[in-house]
């Protein structure tokens, strides 16, 4: 195999594709689609919401006007907690906190319901299985409506709960110590156990978010390797070049400099992702500074939630970031010669999408069976035979084995062997290419037919 | 330092496009492949080039089969293209870089051919923004950036307006005089005779007459007769045995079966009182060469 120049090709091609509007555009459309998802997921809550702290934040931090947009609470404690108060941090917030006696919340509940002004009433009650708390909004809803009193519904409660734990003589430094969660899992004998939620983001939400996403990429930019081959053959570039350089040269230029601008991409969209959640996610930096997460979860969910994403993303480490660096090149490599092999059957640009069809069929299946599998497993702890064929596929394999491999579904083994198959399909498709490649670039009339090509591949 | 091409043949399944081509050039030059539409000059030049597999046959250059990615070729293609969203300088430097040049010296040389070609003005600007003249112009500049020693060019006036196709010739004439090895395939048949020394022509993927331009010419002995007069001779000329080829309002052109009939019709023609305007007895042009070749049965495509 001749192929002499490839580099100044793959060069070329690189930096004329990062180069272009289009790669710029998309490039940025994903990165700014990545920070609007961590946005709209945990940020946004946490400003639309109002935040909740353990320490109270000061007047200073909190400014004169009430997060909760609420002027008046009229409180009726008959709680009994001692020592009372539980319901300090609504005057941190600038809420005018007026006491009332039971006999006086009649009246003041009327002069809510029919008032214009934000306003509201709280009922701290002692029952027999521990304390009602009732909050009253008034029935015109232009000022404040239920949501305004949601967080402060969940602020309360928390605190009512610490007081009445204070009251009975729990220490205050013993209460986060006495509030544990019992986790229970049931797993097959001698397997390592894992929630059911780290089950269903491992086995099914993982492999098919990632698959997509491979598939994306892949793909898309195996289509496009098929396109710059073809235009250059249709624009007849192709003889200029062709005086130059031999074209396996060129084939391999163009899908290596292909295949490193698809992989830039992918790897901002990596570094964009994780440097987005790291400020913007609920763990990061601005998601603790605006409390965006745990004003709707308690700390228990949000610690089921953390442990199912660390226990789901437990096989993402630098050597699994290696095998899906390795895994991503040969499936991209293999899917941008078949582009590049359809891409030369044709002398016409407008022959390409059908010259491409059997590539797409390809892809698609591929794709499919990576996306698709996982489904159903969703609630089930056990991966499917399907998904496992996906895995050692080699048309699915690039779209399925990161994500198993990120979530630590596939071992060492089990993703070498995978690889190697793709490897050994890469190599022959390689050479299937090499031998009728030359011939069919320089080919000019009707397109050229897969029957045919296996004809002249048979031939030499 | 010589290209030579020994026996090429060149099929496409049962069809042969190529039939046991063989030439040399031997010295600095224009060579020219000529031939109809469809003749095979173009899949014969592409094979030469390496570019299309070969059936049969070797083509040698310097003494050593052409491998076009190690010498110095450069080749103007019939069909033009190039990337139409790129940049002159770009594709310019892509394509120089290829030949092996480094970024000075391919700058140089794209600066160079620009200015000789009159374009430097569209350095910067994108190939589709081009009129046609103009890219041929660069295309042009692209097949001569590496000063190849051996130069195709296929059809390199055609489309061009008067004035760029005299500035192509001029380059042309340039690379002559830098002792160059060209191969030119042309329909025009003045800019051949004006530039090439040896010719080939080819029917049908065949080569029905090669060789050097002025021994073919002598070969065929001054068989041509045009005549300009004021009065009707075509009587006089049918009895003199001249055969016409065809008549226009600058004369009628004869062919002469040997110089006897000639003479005998120029003494009849002054003994009868004719006014000649014109009598020119000569060789036969490249173009009726050509036409008595290959004008049998042209095969378009």
């Amino acid at each position: 195999m001749k192929a002499k120049g490839w580099q100044q090709v793959f060069k070329f091609t690189f930096l004329q594709m990062i180069k272009s509007k289009s790669y710029i555009i998309s490039t940025i459309i994903i990165i700014a689609c990545i920070l609007l998802m961590s946005l709209g997921a945990n940020f946004l809550p946490g400003l639309l919401m109002g935040r909740d702290n353990d320490k109270e934040p000061t007047l200073e931090e909190v400014g004169v006007i009430s997060p909760f947009r609420i002027d008046t609470i009229y409180l009726s404690d008959r709680s009994s907690i001692e020592p009372a108060p539980y319901y300090g941090f609504l005057t941190a917030y600038n809420i005018d906190v007026v006491m009332i006696s039971e006999s006086e919340v009649e009246a003041i509940t009327e002069k809510v319901r029919t008032s214009l002004e934000a306003i509201g009433l709280i009922e701290v009650i002692a029952a027999e299985y521990g304390y009602d708390v009732i909050i009253s909004r008034p029935e015109f809803d232009g000022l404040l409506s239920t949501a305004n009193f949601n967080t402060i519904s969940e602020m309360l409660n928390n605190r009512v709960w610490r007081a009445h734990m204070i009251s009975i003589g729990v220490p205050e430094d013993s209460i986060d110590d006495i509030s544990i969660y019992v986790n229970s899992q049931i797993t097959i004998a001698g397997e390592t156990p894992r929630n059911e939620m780290a089950t269903m983001l491992a086995n099914s939400i993982i492999p098919m978010v990632s698959s997509m996403v491979l598939f994306m990429f892949i793909f898309m930019y195996g289509s496009l390797t098929a396109q710059a081959i073809a235009t250059e053959k249709t624009s007849r570039v192709m003889e200029t070049l062709l005086t130059s350089v031999r074209p396996m040269a060129v084939i391999l230029g163009k899908v290596l400099g292909m295949g490193l601008a698809s992989f830039t991409q992918f790897f901002a969209l990596v570094v964009a992702g994780f440097g987005i959640s790291a400020i913007v996610a609920p763990f990061g930096t601005l998601g603790q500074v605006f409390g965006s997460v745990e004003i709707a979860v308690d700390d228990v969910q949000m610690h089921m939630v953390k442990t199912a994403f660390d226990e789901a993303f437990s096989g993402f480490n630098p050597l699994s970031l290696i095998w899906i660096i390795v895994i991503f090149l040969l499936g991209f490599f293999f899917y941008s010669l078949i582009g590049g092999l359809f891409g030369a059957t044709i002398s016409r640009i407008e022959d390409l999408q059908s010259a491409l069809t059997p590539m797409s069929l390809i892809g698609v299946f591929g794709f499919y069976l990576a996306y698709v599998s996982p489904a159903f497993s969703i609630d089930s702890e056990e991966v499917n035979i399907v998904q496992r064929f996906s895995y050692y596929f080699p048309i699915s394999s690039p779209f399925a084995l990161p994500g198993v491999i990120i979530s630590g579904e596939m071992n060492a083994v089990g993703a070498l062997i995978s690889v190697g198959f793709l490897a050994v399909c890469c190599v022959l498709m390689l050479m299937f290419v090499s031998r009728i490649y030359e011939t069919i670039i320089t080919h000019t009339g009707n397109r050229i037919t897969l029957k045919a090509m296996f004809k002249m591949a048979k031939g030499k | 330092m010589s290209l030579i091409v020994d026996n090429l043949v060149k099929r496409y399944g049962e069809f042969t496009a190529v039939k046991g081509l063989s030439f040399t050039i031997d010295k600095p030059g224009v060579f020219a492949l000529l031939g109809t539409n469809g003749a095979g000059k173009t899949t014969s030049i592409r094979s030469i080039l390496g570019m299309l597999s070969r059936e049969g046959g070797t083509v040698t250059w310097k003494g050593r089969a052409l491998n076009t990615t190690e010498e110095r070729v450069g080749y103007l293609a019939e069909e033009r293209g190039l990337y139409a969203k790129y940049t002159i300088h770009e594709q310019m430097m892509y394509f120089a870089e290829l030949k092996g040049l480094k970024k000075n010296k391919a700058n140089d040389a794209i600066n160079f051919w620009l200015d000789r070609l009159g374009a430097s003005e569209y350095l910067k600007k994108r190939a589709e923004t081009l009129s046609k003249g103009n890219q041929q112009k660069v295309q042009l500049a692209i097949a001569l950036i590496s000063d190849p020693e051996l130069l195709i060019l296929d059809e390199p006036l055609s489309g061009l307006d008067p004035v760029n196709t005299d500035l192509f010739r001029s380059v042309i004439r340039d690379e002559i005089n830098k002792g160059k090895y060209i191969i030119m395939s042309s329909h025009q048949m003045p800019t051949i005779e004006e530039f090439c020394t040896d010719i080939v022509i080819l029917h049908r993927g065949e080569a029905v007459l090669q060789g050097n331009l002025n021994e073919i010419k002598k070969g065929y002995g001054r068989v041509k007769l045009s005549v300009k007069a004021d009065e009707n001779i075509l009587p006089l000329a049918l009895e003199c045995g001249l055969e016409v080829v065809q008549q226009t309002p600058n004369g009628t052109d004869f062919r002469v079966g040997n110089p006897v009939q000639a003479e005998t019709f120029l003494k009849k023609a002054i003994e009868g009182g004719i006014t000649l305007v014109k009598y020119e007895l000569r060789e036969p042009s490249l173009h009726e060469i050509f036409v008595e070749k290959a004008g049998g049965d042209t095969n378009e495509g």
